[in-house]
């Protein structure tokens, strides 16, 4: 909703008049503080009913000023220097006018600090804005992968292939995305062990007995987390198979270094 | 109406409030008595109940003027709000049980207007009228919501008109209401 449609749709009249709910009274408010225009507004409409008001305004009986003036509370005025000016000697405002000005320059100097102190903290909230904004841009990044690799899981015409932890890794376990009509095919690790530095695992697609490279891949520190790797496209397999190779991959898997397997 | 206030600024006169002198009083009195009691006689008719409530609306404003947040709204808003809820406060107090009676009385006149906006809809009603009509049926609704807070159901309700028709009515009234101020 642009602006002039979000003021004509008589939302801010509602605001002014205390109709809306707590939630609908916040996002005015947020409107309000990123648009100037709605600000002005806002504003302009208070100041409509207020004028309103005034027209029609009744004039209370004249006693009751003074009356409500009996039960209040006053401050005592600022006090007057008139009467003190009278007594003082031409001598005395020299003096006074100099403790003045050495007051003036200490105070001047005292409000310096304090305005460096206020710059500094500007500095400060200004450097946690920018932590919160990166910190925002992470979580953000890590939602958009997330959404994308739901997206790609819940593709049609895709094939889940679980491979599971064979003597090696009994415990390992993985899943295969694989859509059949594009030949795209997806790695999600569940749990594996970490490799040496020196080693890297390889994808295979075993293809009427034959194995075909589908990619090497890396783990992430936290393989726990949804990670989708994309793994090169297979056309046609039986099943996949993980292999532990040195760094780089093999042109032929090192079947004793076999860790995963699942058929199609 | 504003007498002195053209010389404050907003801010200058919240201000000087603040500071709670005896002149801060009287620029406050002066210039918002008289549409603070306009807003407490809309709700409350007699005449002395009225000023008793307009004295303790002071009174309330005076306490609690270091309370006014000027990010919230502007100061007479704030008066107003202070001014209306002691007004419905008090009608919907017990001792009010008589006068509500009166106010019901009142509230009638409203029945009126809703059965004229049935015959306005007929030819034999010029344009001038009908402007006429639309403008009280306009100010009728400013009055419940403004003056008397009202819900924009309980105003539906009040004036036999959709929901629907109460929220559109009420930007057109304020839009209405800022071309004749002007």
């Amino acid at each position: 909703m642009n602006t002039s449609d979000y003021i004509s749709s008589g939302i801010l009249e509602s605001y002014i008049l205390d109709q809306l709910t707590e939630q609908e009274r916040a996002d005015v408010k947020l409107m309000a503080m990123t648009h100037p225009e709605i600000q002005a507004e806002l504003i302009a409409i208070e100041k409509t009913l207020e004028q309103y008001a005034i027209d029609n305004a009744k004039e209370p009986a004249s006693y009751l000023k003074d009356k409500i003036a009996a039960q209040l509370q006053f401050n005592e005025p600022v006090e007057s220097t008139a009467a003190l000016r009278k007594k003082v000697i031409p001598m005395f405002w020299l003096v006074a006018a100099s403790i003045a000005l050495l007051l003036s320059i200490g105070y001047n100097f005292f409000l310096y600090d304090e305005l460096t102190n206020v710059e500094n903290e500007l500095v400060t909230s200004d450097v946690d804005k920018q932590y919160f904004a990166g910190q925002f841009e992470i979580q953000k990044n890590a939602y958009d992968d997330a959404k994308k690799h739901l997206a790609i899981i819940a593709q049609n015409g895709n094939k889940t292939v679980i491979l599971k932890g064979l003597e090696n890794a009994p415990n390992a376990i993985a899943s295969i995305y694989w859509n059949q009509s594009s030949k795209e095919v997806y790695l999600n690790v569940s749990e594996i062990p970490m490799p040496p530095a020196d080693k890297q695992y390889q994808l295979w697609a075993i293809v009427n007995g034959k194995p075909v490279d589908a990619g090497i891949f890396d783990l992430t520190d936290n393989i726990n987390t949804m990670v989708l790797q994309k793994m090169k496209p297979i056309a046609d397999a039986q099943a996949f198979a993980i292999t532990l190779e040195k760094k780089g991959g093999t042109k032929v898997p090192t079947l004793n270094a076999m860790y995963l397997l699942g058929n199609v | 109406m504003q007498k002195s206030t053209k010389n404050y600024t907003e801010e200058e006169l919240v201000a000087l409030l603040k500071s709670k002198n005896a002149n801060s009083y009287s620029l406050l009195y002066d210039n918002y008595s008289a549409a603070l009691f306009g807003v407490i006689s809309k709700v409350v008719s007699a005449e002395e109940i009225a000023e008793d409530i307009l004295q303790d609306v002071f009174v309330k404003i005076w306490k609690n003027i270091e309370h006014y947040d000027a990010s919230k709204g502007r100061l007479f808003t704030w008066m107003l709000n202070i001014a209306r809820n002691a007004s419905i406060d008090y009608s919907r107090s017990k001792q009010s049980k008589m006068d509500g009676k009166l106010r019901d009385l009142e509230h009638s006149k409203y029945e009126v207007n809703k059965q004229s906006s049935a015959q306005s809809n007929t030819d034999f009603i010029g344009v001038k009228e009908q402007v006429a009509k639309l403008k009280e049926d306009y100010r009728v609704l400013i009055d419940l919501l403004y003056f008397e807070g009202y819900t924009q159901e309980d105003a539906a309700k009040e004036l036999n008109i959709p929901l629907g028709t109460v929220k559109t009515r009420v930007r057109a009234a304020i839009v209405k209401l800022r071309e004749t101020l002007k």
